[in-house]
């Protein structure tokens, strides 16, 4: 980001107030786009392929918001990411992953607990995470998921698509390598 | 001949109005055509082949400002952002549901024969005996055998893969090669097979070309059929029939044209009443035979709005039953779970077919039941693909990891059941709604009936047992009864065929009682519905029917009654 701001005024905008500065492209504002951006990364990261930040993620959870959720989804998620962001900020950083790996680690599974509980795993024990009926990740989750594996790199570069021509019922694995987008 | 003077009108041009088309055009009658829909050339397919990246909203939902245009049509599982544009906008053709009823319509030329599911199976003896041994329905006034040539021509025109398995209640047809079932289907298969003799698990029989036929090359494996495929592997109007009858020079398509009732003059039919959609101005064609092939609901619709002094509750009603006994298929019952192992096993190409148990209840081997008649099953198996993500914990390189290989087997079966024929299920036009260009609206009245809802318990709890012989885990039944019906198409009667005037419009060669050169040989025509997919049925049917016609013709057969 060009312009550098303040943690209280990041967690101001992220909470309802919008600037003409933040406001985005799409329904997210720039800071919200970025701090999806990064979770989306997280969640599908660049390894020997792309991962969902360079394939678009954000943008395209972006275009869900705007075109296909409802106030209460949006107004919902709104009120998580500002929750998000100021939790970051709580802990000394501006972004998820300056809280560095161990700590960024620790969020991200417990915002994944909390929307994907796992019996008898421990709970990663942390305190004053966004809240709301549908946890974060219930969302994002789904949204990521979808955007990497349906866009150009997610189909062709991390799995590949099946070619046209026959079909056949039954080959070894080995032979396919890795799962048909 | 005049410019509005035809031998032969066909009103629709899907699944029944494009065999019609071709028999007469071939038959060398000259041939009018109508659909309501828009004209689609061959290789008209904008979404064929087109990648999630390359839509708008990534091959999803249709935006919400466009699906507001259809509020029937979305209830359909497969309307999307990739094949949205084949639907009709609902709020220009309006109807009324005194019960729901989803009426699923195309909206172009080919219609649903561009859209349908491709399932191609004949129907049995037993079918068309049905209602004479149980009492459901009136007798059918033709048999298996009448209609038995007429399946083989239309399966070797259409081109069918399949397997023959030699099987009374779902008779073999002139099958190309059938395709292959993958690694799951054909251990669950095998396991069902020897758990429950009587109980055959075949490859679907499927309208999808596995053999070069007429310069249509066989299926390519693409996956989604209903987005066109322009190599004509699956049959369609587009691909077949409509090359077929324009070649003969015979045929005169006109597309936007509504029809809006067949005109009646001194015992006969003596053309059709249209609305153009454009110019909302009418027009009159006329013809010495007309066949209704506006499907089901469209086709009675169209009979209803056909008022004179001889028929003044519609055309060939002096039986009072137009529009009654309307059938559909009830599904959206069955069940599924995981199959363990087989992680070394995988399949290569996006196959248009599943896998098919064909009926087994109340045959000689079987029942009797707390219900009549029966249902097939349809399903198949799969790894899980990356969709599963959204919906498992972790994160990170691992979890990108872990959706690189596909996951565990699925299997399920869906079953289609037969609906018994009830007067109280029917459809009348509306007194005061009428579509955007005037046309009375529909009003159906369609509901399901102790019989269904017994065999519905049957359908889940036997696709559960059939998945647990299968050796699947975690099997889980459903059952949504909720689903109105429609939303499985398969549309039918209304026109029914029979014996006797006085109890049905059409006789055995789908010809009104009272009109003998109106022809009715979509789905509105059928007595019964069996629990097979009809669309193969309707076009023997159809195919026979029009040979009559046009040998009738020929003697001077289709005179005043």
């Amino acid at each position: 980001m060009g312009v550098v701001l303040a943690p209280g005024t990041v967690a101001a905008i992220l909470s309802g107030c919008r600037p003409e500065l933040d406001t985005g492209p799409g329904f997210l504002t720039r800071s919200e786009h970025e701090l999806v951006a990064d979770l989306a990364e997280l969640i599908i990261p660049q390894t020997d392929t792309p991962g969902a930040r360079e394939a678009g993620v954000a943008d395209y959870i972006d275009m869900l918001l705007e075109h296909f959720s409802g106030d209460a989804t949006r107004d919902e998620v709104r009120a998580q990411l500002g929750e998000l962001q100021d939790w970051i900020g709580d802990h000394g950083a501006q972004s998820i992953y300056e809280l560095g790996e161990a700590q960024t680690s620790r969020l991200m599974l417990a915002l994944d607990q909390q929307a994907f509980p796992v019996a008898g795993l421990v709970p990663a024990g942390l305190t004053g995470l966004p809240g709301g009926e549908t946890p974060l990740l219930r969302r994002i989750k789904p949204w990521t998921v979808a955007g990497y594996y349906t866009s150009q790199m997610g189909a062709t570069m991390e799995l590949h698509q099946s070619p046209f021509g026959a079909y056949d019922g039954d080959v070894p694995m080995s032979e396919v390598g890795k799962t048909w987008a | 001949m005049g410019v509005n003077e035809f031998d032969a009108i066909v009103v629709g041009t899907g699944m029944s109005g494009g065999w019609a088309m071709r028999v007469l055009t071939e038959a060398g009658l000259k041939t009018l055509a109508l659909d309501r829909g828009r004209m689609v050339e061959h290789g008209d397919y904008p979404t064929e082949h087109k990648q999630p990246w390359d839509m708008p909203w990534r091959g999803g939902r249709v935006h919400p400002d466009v699906r507001e245009d259809y509020p029937v049509q979305r209830r359909y599982q497969a309307f999307d952002e990739y094949s949205r544009h084949w639907y009709i906008k609902d709020t220009d053709a309006p109807y009324v549901e005194d019960k729901p009823f989803d009426w699923i319509q195309p909206d172009m030329v080919g219609g649903k024969s561009l859209m349908w599911g491709r399932q191609s199976y004949r129907w049995s003896p037993v079918d068309f005996e049905a209602n004479l041994k149980d009492g459901h329905g009136v007798d059918w006034p033709i048999r298996y055998d009448d209609l038995a040539p007429w399946y083989d021509l239309v399966e070797r025109t259409i081109g069918v893969s399949g397997s023959r398995e030699g099987l009374p209640q779902l008779p073999d047809g002139k099958f190309q090669q059938p395709m292959e079932m993958n690694a799951a289907e054909k251990l669950a298969r095998d396991r069902i097979e020897s758990t429950f003799p009587g109980r055959r698990v075949i490859i679907g029989r499927a309208a999808v070309l596995t053999e070069p036929l007429d310069g249509r090359a066989p299926c390519h494996y693409c996956g989604p059929c209903i987005r066109g495929c322009s190599t004509g592997s699956f049959y369609s109007t587009q691909s077949s029939a409509l090359p077929a009858a324009r070649a003969t020079g015979k045929l005169t398509l006109l597309s936007r044209k509504l029809v809006h009732s067949v005109v009646y003059r001194e015992g006969r039919a003596t053309g059709v009443r249209v609305i153009d959609m454009e110019s909302g101005r009418f027009e009159e064609y006329t013809a010495k035979v007309v066949f209704l092939c506006a499907s089901s609901p469209g086709t009675v619709r169209i009979m209803l709005n056909s008022k004179s002094t001889e028929f003044p509750e519609g055309i060939a009603n002096g039986s009072g039953i137009l529009g009654h006994y309307l059938l559909n298929h009830h599904a959206r019952v069955g069940a599924g779970g995981s199959m363990e192992g087989m992680e070394d096993r995988y399949y290569r190409g996006n196959r248009p077919n599943g896998i098919y148990i064909p009926r087994f209840r109340n045959l000689e081997s079987d029942g009797p039941r707390d219900f009549v008649r029966g249902y097939g099953l349809q399903g198949g198996a799969g790894r899980g693909g990356w969709s599963r993500g959204g919906n498992m914990p972790g994160f990170g390189a691992d979890f990108k990891a872990g959706l690189r290989v596909p996951g565990e087997w699925r299997i399920g079966f869906q079953a289609y059941g037969e609906v018994l024929p009830y007067f109280e299920n029917y459809m009348t036009l509306d007194d005061t709604l009428t579509d955007k260009w005037g046309m009375p609206s529909a009003r159906f009245h369609v509901g399901r009936f102790d019989n269904e809802l017994a065999m519905r318990k049957d359908m889940a709890a036997t696709a559960a047992e059939m998945l647990e012989a299968a050796g699947a885990k975690n099997v889980n039944t459903y059952d949504n009864a909720q689903v109105a019906p429609g939303n499985t198409n398969h549309e039918m009667g209304g026109a029914r065929m029979g014996r006797d005037p006085k109890t049905s419009v059409l006789n055995g060669w789908n010809q009104c009682h009272e009109i003998p050169n109106l022809f009715v040989t979509d789905g509105a025509c059928m007595t019964s519905s069996a629990c097979q997919n009809p669309s193969l049925t309707y076009m023997a049917l159809t195919a026979r029917a029009a040979h009559y016609a046009v040998d009738q013709l020929k003697i001077g057969g289709l005179a005043r009654v």
